[in-house]
């Protein structure tokens, strides 16, 4: 096992991997900006570095500060959590350098998945399903050609792509041409890599992703599926596990596509496969995150598995804890990320002092935050205050689980999406289950 | 306060003083205070007052112990700007780059803080007099930490 893990992130997810370290009786080195002096995981860790001033590109994206700090500390792991570091084939290789477990996949596993292209290529090699798409466009007129033959709508995306950004549908000829010109500037602008390819456009799929966990043994279990089809611009709202759209049959399917893709990566750590699904149960490879997941909660609240735990046993170089015959998924999880912000004016980010705070609590019931009643939440990062999530024996009983908690949660001092969840969990089409990545547009409409 | 009169203490540091003693804690409904020996030199520390005007009159040297950080007040930081390992001198065998005392011009390396072993040599922005260098030899600085504190000039 390591010595010491630094934790090169903030928020909720550096609390969350700092909790998995003192389980496992690992001291902790917490890295902050000097907004976060104050921050929650700055006092639960072992010791704790400023490394930088209040935004991202001077701390939580510096690397030679993040690397003086392991260095300082002796550290010999550093935990990337989600965002920042954690994609960034280059740290991991930094890292590698310095003799200093990343703990996550391989530079070149990344590297692979990261681009979105090479990655596409590759499931289809290894018999995953991907939508008909085409490889890197050279040509605007055979770009054309194979649109006609997937049919229209089609999406442009940038290879480097991510987050939403670099992405354009097409309804036709003329607009395919005006998608990738402009594809390919925003790309060259975001990324600095303006290659684009097309894919077949599917209308409001449901989005389901699939947990994968593997050791560097070549061993690779999943732990089911999770439904994010509630999103609004890209940004997840609600997940729930397992889909309500999954059956017995299709999750089997799904699980084995996401250990082949896995498999072919030659991926080592916890990630995610994201697959879209449609109307008639056909799912495609969409992309692969290479990292710990936000939405990570549910999955362990109905496999009974502590990812994060078992994220840092592996990376140790320990063999997975479990065969996939161990995993038995029991009973329904719902997940509501909680922000500061205005759902009154469109979402809009609410920085500012909780001067009142009572979470939830009783069987079922999980909050995982790093916030407290007179924290300051800086305007330099997100806005996520909490991640509530609910557990209970059926889809049904887990809503109005998360209905209770939604009711008994207090925050005041900043605006909070609270209200918003509190009428979406009660909401008809919610409620039955029965929906897509449209979700939102028609629940907007149906609010005005 | 009535007990805590100057002789009253004076009287105390004499029984310390005969017995040898260390430390005595005194205490009534008003305030409380603390008198350590440091050898048969008594430093005096207070806690807790209520009529400081009072207070002050019992021990020069509890005044003298304010001074220095009513002085920092008009000094000037000199503020870690990176995270890694502070060092007062090019190389262990060598002079120190700048001491307490020592007159400093702007733009002179006053230290080195090491990153990722990367030697960046740190210049002040200021003139003056160093009068303090709060961190140790080769122990590590934060970003935004003090490292020493300059009289301008």
């Amino acid at each position: 096992m390591f010595k010491k893990v630094l934790i090169a992130n903030r928020g909720e997810v550096a609390v969350r991997i700092i909790r998995a370290c003192r389980e496992i009786g690992l001291p902790t080195v917490a890295v902050y900006s000097q907004a976060d002096a104050n921050s929650l995981h700055v006092s639960l860790a072992t010791e704790a570095y400023c490394i930088g001033a209040n935004e991202s590109s001077s701390s939580y994206l510096n690397i030679p500060a993040i690397m003086s700090a392991a260095t300082i500390s002796g550290a010999d792991a550093i935990h990337p959590g989600y965002g920042f570091m954690s994609e960034r084939a280059d740290f991991a290789e930094i890292c590698k350098e310095h003799n200093i477990k990343f703990i996550g996949p391989s530079p070149e596993s990344m590297q692979l998945m990261g681009d979105k292209a090479t990655a596409r290529k590759t499931m289809a090699e290894k018999g995953v399903p991907i939508t008909p798409g085409t490889g890197i466009i050279t040509d605007i007129e055979e770009a054309k050609e194979a649109a006609k033959k997937f049919g229209y709508p089609v999406i442009v995306k940038a290879t480097a792509g991510g987050g939403g950004k670099g992405m354009r549908v097409a309804n036709n000829d003329k607009e395919l041409e005006q998608s990738i010109n402009l594809c390919r500037q925003e790309a060259e602008k975001f990324f600095g890599n303006p290659d684009v390819y097309m894919e077949k456009y599917l209308v409001n799929p449901r989005h389901i992703e699939v947990q994968i966990i593997a050791d560097k043994f070549g061993n690779v279990i999943h732990l089911g599926e999770r439904d994010c089809s509630i999103q609004r611009r890209h940004q997840k709202l609600v997940e729930e596990a397992p889909s309500p759209a999954v059956d017995n049959e299709t999750r089997k399917k799904l699980g084995e596509a996401a250990v082949r893709a896995a498999k072919a990566a030659n991926y080592e750590g916890v990630g995610t496969i994201e697959f879209l699904l449609d109307k008639d149960k056909n799912f495609y490879f969409m992309e692969m995150n290479t990292r710990l997941q936000v939405e990570h909660g549910i999955s362990e609240m109905i496999s009974n598995v502590d990812i994060v735990r078992e994220q840092i046993n592996i990376a140790a170089g320990n063999p997975l804890s479990y065969k996939q015959e161990d995993i038995l998924l029991h009973g329904h999880a719902i997940e509501c990320r909680i922000n500061a912000e205005d759902p009154e004016r469109n979402f809009l980010p609410a920085p500012g002092e909780i001067n009142g705070y009572i979470t939830p609590g009783g069987f079922g019931v999980r909050v995982d935050s790093h916030v407290y009643s007179g924290y300051k939440i800086p305007p330099y990062y997100d806005s996520l205050i909490s991640k509530l999530m609910c557990w209970a024996p059926t889809r049904e009983e887990a809503r109005r689980r998360m209905y209770r908690a939604l009711k008994e949660y207090v925050i005041t001092g900043v605006k909070t999406t609270l209200p918003f969840y509190q009428e979406l969990v009660e909401d008809e089409v919610f409620i039955s289950g029965n929906f897509d990545t449209g979700f939102m547009e028609t629940y907007k409409q149906n609010k005005e | 306060m009535k007990d805590f009169t100057p002789n009253y203490i004076e009287k105390v540091i004499d029984i310390m003083k005969n017995n040898e003693l260390t430390e005595v804690a005194l205490e009534d409904e008003h305030s409380s205070m603390v008198i350590k020996s440091n050898g048969y030199k008594p430093i005096i520390k207070e806690k807790d007052i209520q009529k400081e005007e009072e207070l002050n009159t019992v021990s020069e040297e509890a005044i003298e112990e304010e001074k220095p950080v009513e002085e920092k007040q008009n000094l000037v930081p000199i503020v870690s700007n990176m995270i890694g390992l502070f060092f007062t001198k090019p190389s262990p065998d060598e002079k120190p780059f700048v001491q307490v005392g020592d007159e400093i011009k702007e733009g002179q390396i006053i230290c080195i803080i090491e990153t990722i072993k990367l030697m960046n040599k740190i210049t002040s922005d200021v003139s003056g007099k160093i009068v303090e260098i709060c961190i140790e030899d080769g122990k590590p600085v934060e970003y935004g930490q003090v490292m020493m504190y300059v009289e301008k000039n």
